[in-house]
């Protein structure tokens, strides 16, 4: 049986062996980040529903594929839930490139709706580690950083959206992550 | 020329400090397909460069979970449970609390002892990675016997996942008739635990369940049976050894 005091690695065994039960609890404690997230992405509530929806439906499906030593079931649904948010972005990206544009419409290009991505980064996290952590990072790593993961956008699209040469992109994507896997990573062990 | 891109590519995707550069990209699931594909074939073969994946994953993962919760629109839960249990659902296994990283870092370090080779299958099989080996695994080493001597072998077995695996080297090839068959011994009982050909060069490697009461078998055989094995020993046993 479900209980709502089991931990979340419980829950997700539970889930595993087919308590449905376990889903509700699960929700009943993440619904509203994976909400949350979905609407900080795609920004729609119908679209973030859907989104909810998929995420739990997988967690359903696949539970059995959740590797304790891969993280907490916490960050393993969020990246879940990030993921299937990027490609309902994505989607609907391409369909809204896939339409003809009006004659006083710039060509198509990968536009990122955003006019300060690195602030925008800064403002999204509620957990105070990771806000200090984002915000030790240089103002053009939070950029780039913000473009990958909140849009989902190539290095490339990223390079055009923000006018930089590709390798720079890269690199500062790179050394984003890396100082953020060192900083949350301190953080974690202390 | 059609081949200079695709030596270009194979080259660079062999470089494992190339494809380190492109993880964090990957973990952000920001790649264009050619080289997410590269990076996917280069992590197929690669445990080092699969926990600094790991790595990064979990940091996207931390991000993604810092972010505002929202309050859920009415009636998603409902929606939500009404799709579960409409769903034909895919019979899962329980998480793994990383029963097989232990058991491959074994087979790994097998692999090196017994000179490589095609224990490299089998660490595609087991789901690979990262943290070092645990208490729980119990090993047996096999020795050659008769006009075997040369041959020797690794069981490594894990009771909590049920799993282990056989690794052996030195074994002559044997006629099509036959496969060398393994044993497990108790009180003179021999319970078959499977059959294995080795290769050209002598490697053999087999993945064993772990009956329940496995702590109850002290000794191992190897013998030379016919084909597909035998319910008892019956021909000449080239390798044994205790737990």
């Amino acid at each position: 049986m479900s209980s709502t005091g089991a931990a979340d690695e419980e829950l997700i065994t539970q889930i595993a062996q087919g308590d449905a039960g376990a889903v509700r609890v699960l929700y009943a404690r993440y619904g509203r980040l994976v909400f949350g997230l979905a609407m900080q992405i795609v920004g729609d509530s119908a679209t973030a529903e859907e989104v909810c929806q998929d995420v739990f439906m997988r967690v359903w499906k696949k539970s059995g594929t959740y590797r304790t030593d891969r993280g907490k079931v916490v960050t393993w649904l969020a990246r879940i839930a990030r993921n299937r948010s990027i490609d309902m972005l994505r989607s609907h990206r391409s369909r809204q490139l896939g339409q003809p544009a009006g004659a006083d419409e710039e060509p198509a290009a990968p536009g990122t709706g955003v006019v300060d991505p690195g602030e925008r980064l800064l403002q999204s996290f509620r957990e105070q580690e990771v806000r200090a952590a984002v915000a030790a990072l240089p103002r053009d790593q939070r950029d780039a950083l913000s473009l990958a993961f909140f849009k989902g956008l190539t290095h490339r699209e990223i390079a055009l959206a923000l006018g930089e040469p590709l390798g720079t992109v890269k690199t500062r994507i790179r050394d984003a992550m890396a100082k953020l896997r060192s900083s949350l990573g301190e953080k974690e062990e202390e | 020329m059609a081949r200079g891109p695709y030596v270009w590519w194979t080259q660079y995707m062999s470089n494992e400090h190339q494809v380190r550069d492109l993880l964090p990209g990957y973990s952000l699931g920001i790649l264009e397909e050619e080289k997410k594909n590269g990076v996917r074939e280069h992590l197929a073969r690669c445990a080092s460069c699969r926990a600094e994946l790991a790595s990064y994953s979990e940091v996207t993962g931390r991000l993604a979970a810092a972010v505002p919760e929202h309050d859920v629109p009415a009636g998603l839960e409902d929606r939500i449970l009404k799709g579960i249990s409409a769903s034909r659902r895919v019979p899962s296994v329980p998480p793994r609390r990383a029963p097989w990283p232990a058991l491959t870092a074994i087979a790994a370090a097998c692999a090196v002892a017994l000179g490589a080779g095609n224990l490299l299958q089998w660490k595609g099989v087991l789901q690979p990675s990262v943290h070092g080996l645990q208490s729980r695994l119990t090993t047996a080493v096999l020795s050659g016997t008769g006009d075997a001597r040369g041959a020797y072998g690794t069981i490594v077995l894990d009771p909590a996942d049920n799993k282990g695996v056989l690794a052996v080297t030195g074994l002559r090839g044997l006629d099509k008739l036959h496969q060398y068959q393994l044993w497990l011994i108790k009180d003179g009982q021999r319970r078959s635990a499977g059959v294995f050909s080795p290769d050209a060069e002598g490697y053999g490697s087999m993945l064993l369940s772990v009956p329940p009461d496995f702590k109850d078998f002290r000794s191992f055989g190897v013998s030379i049976e016919p084909w597909g094995g035998s319910a008892a020993p019956t021909g000449l046993r080239v390798l044994a050894g205790t737990l």
